[in-house]
């Protein structure tokens, strides 16, 4: 019992990790209509920031970290900038394509710059936490919270705020959001900002409890489309939840099943099984190639 | 154009053909991968670009299949040629699960189906199959990795392949053939017909052509080249890396091949060079700020500037370079349409012939007593809460033009749809010329012989006018040249023979109506159903395409099913009118009956409109 | 208050309005009537800027709208109640009409002081303010999309079919309303299929015929003109 519980624990912060990833890819779907592909790079590339700052440079972490957070900003700002702004007039799925294009910029600018090496960065905290024979790292403990609170404060942002209720609103129609003063443009941005704060986040707390590497985060993202199905890419307090439970579900997995790279694929298996379950629920069926109607 | 191409496509492959001779050792390597990566775009060309499928990971599904499988038949003793010419056969089973399962997803949910159903080969399945294969594998060495097995090159007749100039061939050919196939299959009907899928899904369903089939039947195929281009893959790496067949190299063909052109196998070849030579170019020389991991960026940067500004990529630029964002014509105003010999009929005043056929049974006697073509039983249709249809009924004897009228949400479309198939009634029947078709998928019904238009402009904007109407007979499973014959000949009944080689988005809406018309009569139906066929025209294109459909009515013998609010056209040209209100008939008569009944003058108008005049023949619908 | 003037509007190459002008004087009530696919909508979602306009003219105030966006029309004081009403479903009742308020960005004292006013006009709205508007009657619908309109105290409201989908009772509860409104001073703009609901309440009204004005005038004249209407609906 004590074993399921720090099986599932530990599993926890890879979960919130997995949430924060998530509800980027919820946000930006709800009000775009787009499925990112690129939110894994988008954290990789914050992540290799904080890194360079915080690790290679051994800035103290609360200069490193609001700067790879302004890192992000400005990511999130030029993907929208450079690749959806052009693209509004595309249909989804050809915008979702293109963010294909921006990964494959964004893993190349990590290659260029960091030359794609597998490195550790320096986690926020070393001290581990104890109770009893349970005992969970102070760095797990925090990526917990942040993701938690994270949340929470998108759900009320979401809900409690003129701009945050104008995002939802777009979700919900776009057409009438539009006519009460809700401007595309601006939700398309601020949607890419927010999502990219929130894959930063996600990276620099977890990475510390993997390896940094091009790849990580992407595999992570794949893994967080379980979440945005479970919440059915609309709800961010079920994707959180769905997040937290696939987290504890690959971590369990690990410690009770012994298959060489289950643990890894856990995430891949969950979102597939997860796909056949939901299936025609709506979610991500919206968009589709050639649906049989002109859009006049 | 055509000779263009041709021409294009010789000097290429004469250029192949020699290129061992002139270029080094090195260079004939990379132009063997870049054969290879052209096989691997190919799959995409034909999963994506003409089944309308994104398939995320095709590294892992079909191109690392292959190898394995390649692997796998040379173990089991297999000549190494005939292993790398058979192993995309052999991933067919594998194919076939997975596009079962991805049959049932659209869009994004494919695209993540994919990528996840990807990953876990890639990381679960080739590396312990790679791991449990370099451990057991007899004769086999294991110079690198743990999970590395070496692959042999193919031999013939003892002289061999092995060398890079010989194994350059060998790929060469093998591509050749794939592509000869893949090309010619997509000149016929069958690529016809996927692209019409991939535009336009319902209107393809409507045509007949089974819509399922289709999509299990590219997937598989482009599995199967991917898994060829996979097999030489591992002969030309003389072994299998489960490392190898990574996402990266997914994305990066997917952006390879966008760039090159997703619709068209020519822009596969593009893709494959790019992918594989762009590499070597800015290697060095003046384009070497470009190497190494910068060429992402470009390869990045390039696919976002397509998408943007050439979605049929470098392939496409020739042919798509005038109408590049898609929103053609928009301002132009709409012209008349070209109703050739048909005029005199159009310039008469509106009562033409179906005035005369109204004459011959005006009386509901008289129809019921007709062979009947349609029955409709009280139909009932429920959308969540929502009553569309509550206990309609009607009839439509053969040969006749029968028109069904009612205010925005009188349930028309609901009804319409459960003719044609896309709805399924919750209660009632459905029966066409005496058959019950109630349960009968929306493809099959149009083999009974159903056709429709839609209100929407529905026409496949990629083919000539021309080769909508050919592609609209996918049900006549005729040779080509008998279904071109047909085609012409519905061109030239429906004044569209000057048009007929030209792009739907040059022509005015009337015109596509008529070509709407045209493409649901190649399958010479019983029953044609016209949604709204007046929607956007004005009074005298009305008149013209009135007079155009009682024509070819005339000429072709079939029943019409019109629903319509344009009350003008449904004068000119219903012999019967069914009036719909909160999903029931409330009235039915001849159009001049229709226009005076007070009931219908209530529905519309409002109450107090209502008031005593000649009293049609009309039914209350029964509770 | 608004001119429109030598409107044509294409969707594709579907011409949906030719040549359409018309009027909203200050305070006052006007319909547009006419069959489905007259072009009532696309005349609504023009004046708002949803659609481009390919020639023509919309001034609203003197302030030419051409190639301004809704959302810049919602901040000029014209607020468009859609087909459909447009409300969000997933959002409770109180959340939709803080939607409203969005281009005014109402500090949250002065939002609970409007709420409160409307709640007055619309009582059965208070105890629904906390439910997901979806879950709301068709008749609470359109309630409540008229009270977010109204949120941000609009100069014209414009009014998509606001009978569609309603018992006779409601729709008659719905336009004394829009009578109200009008007594307020506010001028409306409403789209209407069936024109006997609605002439009893509008100043004037435009008949349109597949993107045209066919018949126009005040109502009283509309009324006695009821052939060519007639014919506007059911072919002449």
């Amino acid at each position: 019992m004590t074993n399921f519980l720090q099986y599932a624990a530990t599993g926890l912060a890879g979960g919130f990790a997995t949430a924060l990833l998530a509800l980027g890819v919820v946000m930006i779907y709800r009000s775009t209509r787009v499925l990112s592909f690129v939110q894994g790079a988008i954290a990789s590339l914050a992540t290799y920031v904080y890194y360079q700052l915080g690790t290679a440079w051994s800035w103290p972490a609360w200069v490193a970290l609001p700067l790879a957070i302004v890192a992000a900003i400005a990511i999130g700002f030029l993907v929208d900038l450079l690749a959806m702004r052009p693209l509004r007039r595309a249909d989804a799925l050809t915008r979702t394509v293109a963010t294909l294009g921006v990964f494959l910029v964004i893993l190349a600018i990590i290659r260029v710059v960091w030359h794609g090496g597998e490195t550790f960065v320096h986690p926020l905290s070393t001290s581990i936490a104890r109770i009893g024979t349970f005992s969970l790292s102070v760095q797990q403990i925090i990526t917990g919270i942040v993701a938690v609170v994270a949340s929470v404060a998108l759900v009320w942002w979401t809900r409690r705020t003129y701009t945050g209720l104008g995002l939802s609103a777009m979700a919900e129609d776009p057409s009438a959001a539009r006519l009460l003063g809700v401007s595309p443009g601006r939700t398309s941005s601020l949607t890419w900002i927010v999502s990219a704060v929130l894959a930063a986040l996600a990276g620099i707390l977890v990475t510390p409890l993997l390896v940094l590497n091009p790849f990580q985060m992407t595999l992570l993202m794949v893994t967080s489309y379980a979440a945005a199905l479970l919440g059915g890419f609309i709800s961010l307090p079920l994707t959180l939840i769905g997040a937290v439970l696939v987290g504890a579900g690959e971590s369990l997995t690990t410690g009770y099943v012994n298959v060489s790279g289950l643990s890894e694929t856990f995430g891949f298996i969950a979102v597939f099984a997860i796909l056949l379950i939901s299936r025609g629920r709506g979610g991500a069926a919206a968009p589709s190639l050639g649906n049989g109607s002109e859009s006049w | 154009m055509v000779t263009g191409r041709r021409g294009v496509t010789l000097a290429l492959l004469a250029a192949l053909a020699a290129a061992p001779a002139i270029l080094s050792g090195y260079w004939t390597f990379v132009l063997t991968l870049a054969v290879i990566y052209a096989l691997l775009a190919l799959s995409l060309v034909v999963v994506t670009g003409w089944s309308g499928q994104l398939n995320l990971h095709v590294a892992a599904l079909g191109f690392g299949w292959g190898s394995y499988a390649a692997f796998a038949l040379v173990t089991y003793g297999l000549p190494v040629t005939w292993a790398l010419v058979l192993a995309g056969l052999l991933t067919i089973p594998f194919a076939a699960v997975v596009a079962l399962v991805a049959v049932r997803f659209r869009g994004l949910e494919l695209a993540i189906a994919t990528l996840a159903i990807g990953l876990i080969f890639e990381r679960l399945v080739f590396r312990n199959l790679g791991e449990s294969l370099a451990r057991s594998a007899p004769g086999v060495t294991t110079p690198f990795a743990s999970s590395f097995v070496s692959m042999p090159r193919p031999t013939i007749g003892g002289a061999g392949f092995s060398g890079d100039a010989p194994f350059f061939y060998f790929c060469l050919v093998l591509a050749v053939v794939v592509f000869a196939l893949v090309w010619n299959v997509g000149r016929r009907a069958t690529g016809r017909s996927l692209r019409a899928l991939r535009e336009r899904e319902v209107l393809a369903e409507t045509l007949g052509i089974p819509v399922v089939r289709y999509r299990i039947g590219a997937f598989v195929g482009s599995i199967v080249i991917a898994g060829v281009a996979g097999a030489l893959f591992a002969s030309f790496k003389q072994g299998i890396a489960p490392d190898s067949y990574n996402l990266d190299l997914s994305f990066q063909i997917l952006a390879a091949t966008v760039i090159g052109g997703i619709y068209s196998p020519g822009g596969a070849v593009i893709g494959g060079g790019l992918m594989a030579l762009l590499p070597e170019v800015v290697r060095s020389g003046p384009l070497q700020i470009f190497g190494g991991e910068r060429l992402f960026l470009v390869f990045g940067v390039g696919m976002i500037l397509v998408l943007w500004r050439l979605p049929a990529g470098i392939a496409g630029w020739r042919g798509r370079r005038g109408r590049v964002n898609g929103e053609d014509g928009s301002g132009e105003s709409i012209d008349e349409i070209s109703v050739g010999a048909l005029t005199a009929i159009a310039s008469s005043n509106g009562n033409g012939a179906a005035g005369i056929v109204r004459r011959l049974y005006h009386s509901p006697t008289d129809r019921h007593a007709r062979r009947p073509l349609l029955r409709v039983d009280d139909l009932r249709v429920r959308f969540g809460g929502v009553v569309a249809l509550d206990g309609a009924s009607l009839f439509v004897p053969e040969g006749e033009i029968c028109a069904l009228i009612g205010p925005n949400g009188a349930g028309k479309s609901t009804l319409f749809n459960c003719v044609s198939g896309l709805v399924t009634p919750d209660e009632g029947r459905v029966y066409l010329q005496g058959g019950d078709v109630t349960e009968v998928s929306a493809h099959r019904r149009a083999a009974f012989g159903i056709g429709r238009t839609f209100q929407t402009v529905e026409v496949f904007r990629e083919l000539t006018v021309r080769e909508n109407l050919i592609a609209a007979g996918y049900l006549l499973r005729d040779d080509d040249r008998v279904v071109a014959e047909r085609a012409d000949a519905l061109l030239s009944s429906l004044g569209l023979g000057t048009v007929a080689d030209q792009l739907p988005g040059d022509l005015p809406l009337g015109s596509l109506r008529a070509v709407q018309i045209g493409m649901a009569l190649v399958a010479r139906p019983r029953l044609l159903l016209l949604d709204e066929p007046s929607a956007g025209l004005d009074d005298r294109q009305t008149a013209s395409l009135a007079s155009l459909i009682s024509q070819a009515r005339a000429e072709y013998g079939f029943g019409v099913l019109l629903v319509e609010h344009d009350m003008t056209m449904v004068a000119s040209l219903a012999e019967h009118v069914y009036v719909l209100d909160f999903g029931r008939v409330i009235a039915e008569g001849t159009p001049q009956d229709i226009r005076n009944d007070p009931l219908v003058l209530e529905k519309y108008l409002g109450a107090d409109w209502a008031d005593a005049q000649t009293a049609p023949r009309r039914r209350r619908a029964a509770r | 208050m608004l001119r429109v003037e030598g409107l044509d509007v294409f969707y594709g190459h579907v011409q949906a309005l030719r040549d359409v002008s018309l009027e909203v004087a200050d305070g006052e009530m006007v319909a547009l009537f006419g069959a489905n696919g007259a072009g009532k909508t696309t005349s609504l979602r023009a004046i708002s800027g949803l659609v481009p306009l390919a020639s023509g003219s919309v001034e609203f105030n003197g302030r030419s709208l051409a190639g301004v966006t809704p959302e810049e029309t919602a901040r000029l004081g014209i607020a468009h109640i859609p087909e459909g009403r447009g409300i969000f479903p997933r959002m409770t009742v109180s959340q939709n009409l803080k939607m409203g308020a969005y281009v005014r960005r109402l500090s949250p004292d002065a939002l609970a002081a409007r709420t409160a006013e409307l709640l007055e006009v619309f009582p059965g709205l208070k105890d629904r303010l906390r439910q997901p508007a979806g879950t709301l009657s068709g008749g609470e619908q359109q309630m409540l999309a008229i009270a977010r309109a109204l949120v941000s105290k609009p100069k014209l409201l414009m009014l998509d079919e606001p009978s569609h989908g309603l018992a006779p009772i409601v729709v008659k509860e719905v336009f004394r309303l829009m009578d109200e409104l009008r007594a307020g001073g506010m001028s409306l703009l409403i789209v209407e299929q069936y024109a006997s609901i609605a002439l009893s309440s509008v100043d004037r009204a435009y008949v349109l015929d597949r993107g045209r004005v066919a018949i126009s005038g005040t109502a009283a004249k509309i009324r006695k003109n009821r052939k060519s209407l007639a014919g506007a609906y059911l072919g002449t």
